[in-house]
């Protein structure tokens, strides 16, 4: 399937000021290396937080121009927000590498996840189509088992979709942004 | 010289492939999971399941030059967990397997502006083709 056109994006949640407390103290109880890069990230959304979202004018987002929801509704068209020169100098030593963040990926990738699935299948209802009166979709039932390696594990990655984002040197568009417009 | 197939011939190859996309009386879906593709593709599903996008249906339009264009994706716009987006299966409804690929971040088969997933977050596929090679 090489040379073929398929391309996505995804989109991680908002750190506020009470959601950046959390994460401390779960890194604070994480595994070493695990505390090690959660704190650097800590750190890295701290300072990039002290000033305010770039001015800079945005281009449409190809992940989201042909999305839609369950519902059949198009998907909000969001815009990738370029950083400002200065403000790319000013957190350039808090943000990782890409490198860097490949391995910071494959030490979060190691956490448990605290999920399992439960072999059923949920059929989600979609709109009808003539072909497909009782259209569906199937989607495999998953369960929480350990809630605290659960929470863990997304404030890792949700830390670590931060440094993706601002790795490429971008305003991070979150999920709740995305759909509060 | 390597066999090589007809336009028409890869049309209908093309048609054939993504037409099993949408078999069963529901959509097809791609779900995205962690870690490297199965060794076969028939294989019991691997890694963590980090969510579910689901096709229109039909999945596909019509193949030119051998290659269809998928229509609207829907995206999951909760995830069911947290990790690094490795590779994808692609189902029909009745959840027989039709392919699998890699996923990465500006890379793999499936190319995400960052592969990373966020339990409860959107993940969205905006485009994907799908072709039969001449040879």
């Amino acid at each position: 399937m090489a040379n073929q056109s398929r391309a996505g994006g995804t989109f991680g949640h908002e750190i506020d000021e009470a959601k950046l407390a959390r994460y401390k103290e779960l890194a604070a109880g994480a595994p070493e290396e695990v505390r090690y890069y959660m704190n650097q990230l800590i750190e890295m959304v701290e300072v990039f937080k002290k000033t305010g979202p770039s001015k800079l004018p945005g281009t449409p987002n190809p992940a989201t121009q042909n999305a839609r929801t369950l519902d059949g509704r198009k998907i909000p068209q969001s815009l990738i927000v370029p950083l400002e020169e200065e403000e790319i100098r000013r957190i350039y030593d808090y943000v990782p590498y890409p490198k860097e963040l490949d391995v910071i990926s494959k030490v979060f990738d190691e956490l448990p996840t605290g999920i399992r699935q439960t072999g059923e299948i949920e059929k989600i209802p979609l709109p009808p189509t003539p072909e497909k009166p009782n259209n569906f979709f199937p989607k495999p039932k998953t369960e929480v088992v350990d809630p605290k390696a659960k929470e863990l594990r997304d404030a890792a990655f949700n830390l670590r979709w931060w440094a993706g984002q601002l790795c490429l040197d971008r305003e991070p568009l979150t999920h709740q942004a995305l759909w509060s417009q | 010289m390597a066999l090589r197939l007809s336009t028409d011939t890869r049309n209908k190859a093309c048609d054939a492939q993504v037409d099993d996309i949408d078999a069963g009386s529901g959509a097809g879906t791609i779900q995205i999971r962690t870690g490297s593709q199965p060794t076969n593709v028939g294989d019991a599903a691997s890694g963590t399941l980090l969510g579910t996008l689901t096709f229109s249906d039909p999945a596909f339009g019509a193949s030119s030059t051998g290659t269809a264009t998928a229509s609207s994706i829907t995206s999951d716009s909760s995830a069911d967990a947290s990790g690094t987006a490795g590779h994808a299966r692609i189902l029909d409804s009745d959840s027989n397997i039709v392919a699998d690929c890699t996923c990465g971040q500006g890379s793999g088969d499936i190319n995400f502006d960052d592969s990373t997933i966020v339990s409860e977050g959107t993940i969205a596929i905006s485009s994907m083709t799908w072709t039969q090679p001449i040879s």
